[in-house]
């Protein structure tokens, strides 16, 4: 080793020590550089949280593989999932770009449709013993819809105009599916006929400075119900929320019912709930008899079906109307 | 002053002028471009190109310097380029061109994957040393390169410091990092890292969080004292790692102590280091293990001859 060459060496490897420190110092991370600061932190608080991320396809949520969120996998993709969650725009991108990899893959692979991925955060109190641990308590951070592009495809033909009715699915059996005719209307609505409403009219709802609302009388046994609706919004200038009254006392939150247009912007026919990506409404029936459903919203929206299930625990991937 | 100063210094060259034999070092290089060479997968980054803008983020100095994200072909060719030189480079073919290109094409590859929303602090030391290795005559032992050398009758690599230098380089890197790590949790949390239910904590949390391989921590975690001892312990570790490169006593003591204190990061954490494993293998007494295989060699050769010349 000539005195030159140690020379070199021993300056590269004085250089490297003291960019570290001179990362260290100043607590930077200036990649390949680094201060090193894993588990520097202290951990003050026994509060422990993990992020669990699972996809939604129409059967329910489902656990994602490394290969379906390739290149994201492991602790880079809950790393991530922790940061997006600060940043719905950022998320939304994300996930578009996700969803669309997955659906590169899906067919070759048989995996199901994706609608959405969820991301919950788990917290657990650091006990002596890991006691508890199998039973953290579990919340929603948040559900980043992922639209369907066979159903993309359909709005879009619908809303240009040259989409063919489709033919009614049938509806799981013990299902309630209602049909809305005229008899169901209240203030502010009247039929009208669509083409791709279900038997080819529909409720439609005049929203603006007269509020309008459905309500429809029906039997029911008691129990849990997922509470679908098919509606699609004359203009997606509109707005589309809707908001549900079980026997005259509201349901769901103060951000009611519909809210897609965020997501799916098409003046196309849709089952709607919630909103997109989050699990149906469910209604709670105490008891068994004859019950009121009252629809009401301020947006001119079209309405033609509802939907009680009980074994629905996600919205569909299509739009076609039901039958019992 | 002065002559503590002049002792330091001495101290700390005299080991890089240490000859040693060129097999050890082509020992590291089959254990460092073993890890590096990714198979037959070209295309693990392309994806990233589908996320710029999105979730992928140019970090650190190549961001600085404008280092494009190339397209998803170009980061497959990129693929296809670190697959072959790392190949070439673990065979020691064409070495003094390979080494150095694979190591920067994994320089490369490794930025766009640690660009896409977590930095992964373990590889990034891994990524640095493949320079280390690239830059020294590691591929005069164990290699194509040497075998040509030998059926051409050039002259045989003797022990030299040119094979000492590269293992000490990457020991300087390790202990630097570790004393960096050490230093950051000073800075960011102070005594109370060691003195407080931190670790305790980090031990019945991890197990909420990863998977750790062991229940080690769990009964760590039962007793709280135990526990601060072992972080103050570790942090004392971390913090005194860099006096190694100035004692070859203590060098023997911090290396395999800062290895041991991986393993239990993994047994007691379940965070796995896999790249680090393989830096630390680099610094096993390879020389010495390769003399002592020698001698007993040299042993039983002799008589081997004289069992097949008996019959």
């Amino acid at each position: 080793l000539s005195p030159a060459k140690l020379r070199l060496v021993l300056a590269f490897a004085l250089a490297f020590s003291l960019l570290t420190l001179f990362e260290v110092v100043t607590q930077r991370e200036d990649w390949p550089l680094s201060c090193y600061p894993m588990y520097s932190k202290l951990v003050r608080h026994r509060v422990v949280t993990r992020a669990v991320l699972v996809g939604v396809s129409e059967q329910g949520e489902f656990a994602l593989m490394d290969d379906q969120t390739s290149p994201y996998s492991g602790a880079r993709l809950l790393s991530l999932s922790r940061q997006l969650a600060k940043q719905p725009a950022r998320a939304r991108q994300f996930v578009r770009v996700l969803g669309a990899r997955y659906e590169r893959k899906r067919l070759r692979e048989q995996w199901p449709v994706l609608q959405a991925v969820r991301s919950y955060s788990e917290k657990w109190v650091a006990r002596p013993g890991l006691a508890g641990i199998e039973k953290p308590a579990r919340s929603l951070d948040q559900a980043m819809y992922v639209p369907p592009p066979a159903l993309l495809e359909r709005l879009q033909a619908e809303e240009a105009g040259h989409a063919a009715p489709l033919r009614p699915v049938s509806a799981p059996p013990g299902d309630r599916v209602v049909e809305l005719d005229a008899a169901s209307c209240d203030d502010g609505c009247s039929p009208a006929a669509d083409p791709q409403a279900s038997g080819g009219s529909a409720l439609s709802l005049e929203g603006g400075n007269r509020a309008g609302s459905i309500t429809t009388r029906l039997r029911l046994e008691r129990g849990r119900y997922a509470f679908l609706f098919r509606m699609k919004v004359r203009s997606i200038a509109n707005f589309d929320r809707v908001f549900l009254e079980l026997d005259g006392r509201r349901v769901a939150t103060s951000a009611g019912l519909g809210n897609y247009l965020e997501a799916l912007p098409y003046a196309g026919w849709l089952w709607a709930s919630q909103r997109p990506g989050v699990t149906p409404l469910v209604l709670d029936v105490e008891t068994d008899g004859e019950h009121a459903l009252t629809l009401s919203t301020g947006s001119k929206v079209l309405v033609d079906q509802l939907w009680l299930s009980r074994s629905v625990r996600e919205l569909p991937v299509d739009n076609a109307a039901r039958q019992p | 002053v002065k002559a503590f100063l002049e002792l330091c210094s001495k101290a700390f060259v005299e080991p890089w002028l240490r000859p040693a034999d060129p097999r050890a070092l082509a020992a590291c290089r089959l254990i460092l471009f073993g890890l590096a060479w990714p198979g037959f997968r070209f295309g693990s980054q392309a994806a990233f190109a589908e996320f710029e803008g999105t979730t992928w983020r140019a970090i650190g100095i190549p961001s600085v310097l404008h280092v494009p994200l190339f397209g998803p072909d170009a980061l497959r060719a990129i693929g296809v380029g670190v697959t072959l030189a790392t190949g070439l480079s673990l065979f020691g073919l064409g070495y003094r061109f390979a080494a150095p290109l694979a190591a920067l094409l994994k320089l490369y590859s490794s930025w766009v994957g640690q660009s896409a929303g977590k930095i992964n602090h373990g590889s990034l030391l891994f990524t640095l040393v493949l320079f280390v290795i690239a830059f020294s005559h590691a591929s005069d032992a164990w290699s194509v390169d040497a075998l040509v050398r030998r059926l051409r009758r050039r002259p045989q690599p003797e022990r030299s410091a040119e094979y000492g230098w590269p293992v000490r380089f990457i020991a300087l890197m390790v202990v630097t990092m570790y004393g960096a790590a050490g230093l950051t949790k000073l800075i960011q949390s102070g005594p109370a890292w060691a003195f407080s239910d931190n670790l305790r904590t980090l031990f019945l949390a991890h197990h909420f969080t990863h998977h750790p391989p062991t229940q080690l921590g769990v009964w760590l975690a039962d007793y709280p004292t135990l526990c601060r001892v072992l972080a103050f312990l570790s942090l004392c570790l971390e913090l005194t790692s860099p006096l190694a490169l100035f004692s070859r006593y203590y060098y023997r003591i911090v290396l395999p102590s800062l290895a041991a204190l991986q393993l239990m990061i993994w047994l007691t954490l379940g965070v796995l280091f896999r790249e680090m494993a393989v830096v630390f293998a680099c610094l096993l007494p390879w020389g010495a293990l390769i003399e002592r295989l020698d001698s007993l060699t040299s042993t039983w050769q002799p008589a081997w001859r004289r069992w097949r010349a008996t019959g």
